[in-house]
């Protein structure tokens, strides 16, 4: 017969109201890493955001060759709308380009056209690549597929080539310095309640040899101390999805579009706060029982 | 009556400081009451201890009704110590928890179903003459009564043998007869008892089998 849950549940929530101090500090201390770790999840996930849409604002620009007719410039397009790695494309005539420019160049109040007597700016077409293709790689491989369409030559495209590569090697510079501090502080909090359950353990030695005298076996003796880690990371967890919450709120009074916040956060650091408890409780019931 | 239901043949034992058993040889039959007699230090505890299994014999063997420690493993021995009752010297009553659950837990740790925990652990106590002071803590009792939630413990799960290491040591007269009299009640129930003594004025009182132990050698 297996030995009552409901008695070991009783057993593990009793230990942990008797070690209330240490189990305390072990819960502090879980709350305040979640926390951080939170934190720092938090602000990378609306820096990933913030750099999502600035890559959708990425345009690849194919100029286009005066000597073209309406039928040439209509097979490019249909061409380029072929490829699966471009969205949509918007057709720039030469007098359209002339608009924007004067609208760009308003305040040099001098009008080059007038100048120079002709209409020097091409005809383009402004490509928006899928999501998919929203990388330094994959805009390479975009131009390449271009490159191969009849009429348009290397010359002819034009983009931001350092807007990609830049953002990308910052937002790995950012997951790496979260991946750091996080695993810090979980080491830092599995240490802190793995110390606590080995207390526990100490500090009832005599009772836990006595209750295997009797015929506990080591698993019904384990037990206890696993429910009172799983407990210490769940209240631990709790605590901090509840303070990154007030946090979050807070902050969206100042920046209601920058922060974002999805309930899977609040989740995950619930999560990560029972792996926590549950590992310290391991870890020293390995070493010490 | 069951024969050999504890054996002991050729078991020695060091401990690291160099004290332990050199030569054992016991058997306790099922229903038997005997007295293992000797001075402190001569290796009473030892032996017992070999029996419920806390130590295992460097040499020799100890089968206890059929497992054997040169064969058992460490998974199994909880199931062995279930078969016995252990009454310590010093009580050892777990000191967080009332006496209705520190008899009750022998039973609680066997999966047993909760009506049968509260009907077998309220008898237990009443045997001891304890029903009404199960609500109260270990350290609210005086040593006899210690003793005897101790014994309740010990005789909840009908033990095959009750193991009884020195338990009227640090008791008066008055009470070492109590306690000597609930282990006669027990023994006449059926069940074994090996008590482990110094007291060799109560030994040479008693009709009973008497093994005697010096410096970790049973004597024949």
């Amino acid at each position: 017969m297996m030995p009552s849950l409901l008695f070991l549940l009783k057993e593990g929530f009793v230990g942990l109201l008797r070690s209330r101090g240490s189990a305390l500090m072990a819960i502090v201390t879980i709350t305040v890493s979640l926390v951080l770790i939170g934190l720092f999840l938090i602000v990378t996930l609306n820096l990933n955001e913030f750099a999502e849409n600035l890559k959708k604002r990425l345009e690849v620009t194919v100029f286009l060759d005066d000597s073209f007719d309406e039928d040439k410039t209509r097979r490019i397009r249909e061409h380029i709308l072929a490829l699966q790695s471009i969205g949509s494309v918007d057709y720039v005539s030469k007098e359209m380009a002339v608009a924007e420019f004067r609208e760009h160049s308003e305040r040099l109040n001098v009008d080059y056209l007038e100048v120079l007597g002709f209409n020097p700016l091409p005809a383009s077409f402004r490509l928006h690549p899928v999501a998919e293709f929203l990388s330094s790689g994959g805009v390479a491989e975009i131009v390449q597929q271009l490159e191969a369409i009849d009429g348009i030559e290397e010359l002819d495209i034009k983009y931001e080539k350092n807007l990609l590569p830049l953002l990308e090697s910052r937002l790995q510079v950012i997951v790496a310095i979260d991946i750091v501090i996080g695993v810090v502080l979980c080491v830092g909090a599995l240490l802190l309640v793995s110390n606590n359950v080995r207390l526990i353990i100490l500090s009832r030695e005599r009772l836990i040899t006595t209750m295997k005298l009797v015929g506990a076996t080591p698993m019904f003796v384990q037990a206890p101390m696993f429910i009172q880690g799983f407990l210490q990371g769940f209240l631990g967890g709790i605590a901090a999805a509840v303070l990154l919450f007030l946090l979050t709120e807070l902050a969206a009074v100042e920046l209601p579009d920058i922060v974002a916040v999805g309930a899977g956060v609040y989740g995950l650091v619930v999560v990560l706060g029972i792996l926590l408890g549950f590992s310290g409780s391991l870890t020293a019931v390995r070493r010490f029982l | 009556m069951k024969n050999g239901m504890i054996k002991i043949r050729n078991a020695r034992m060091k401990y690291p400081g160099g004290d332990g058993l050199d030569h054992v040889n016991l058997e306790v039959a099922g229903g038997e009451f005997v007295y293992l007699v000797g001075s402190t230090g001569a290796g009473k505890s030892t032996v017992l201890k070999l029996i419920y299994m806390e130590e295992l014999p460097d040499a020799g063997y100890v089968v206890v009704d059929g497992a054997n420690s040169s064969e058992i493993s460490r998974r199994e021995i909880p199931f062995v110590r279930r078969k016995l009752g252990i009454i310590f010297q010093d009580f050892r009553l777990f000191e967080d928890r009332n006496i209705f659950e520190n008899v009750a837990f022998v039973l609680r740790v066997t999966g047993a179903r909760p009506r049968d925990i509260k009907k077998k652990t309220l008898r237990a106590l009443a045997e001891v003459g304890l029903s009404h002071k199960s609500r109260k803590m270990a350290s609210d009792l005086s040593g006899g009564e210690q003793q005897r939630a101790a014994i309740a413990r010990a005789i909840v799960n009908d033990p095959l043998i009750l193991l009884a290491d020195e338990p009227t040591a640090n008791l008066d007269p008055k009470t070492s007869v109590e306690i000597l009299n609930i282990l006669d009640r027990a023994n006449a129930r059926g069940t074994a008892v090996l008590m482990a003594t110094h007291n060799y004025e109560l030994v040479n009182y008693s009709s009973k089998r008497v093994v005697s132990i010096k410096n970790g050698r049973t004597l024949p």
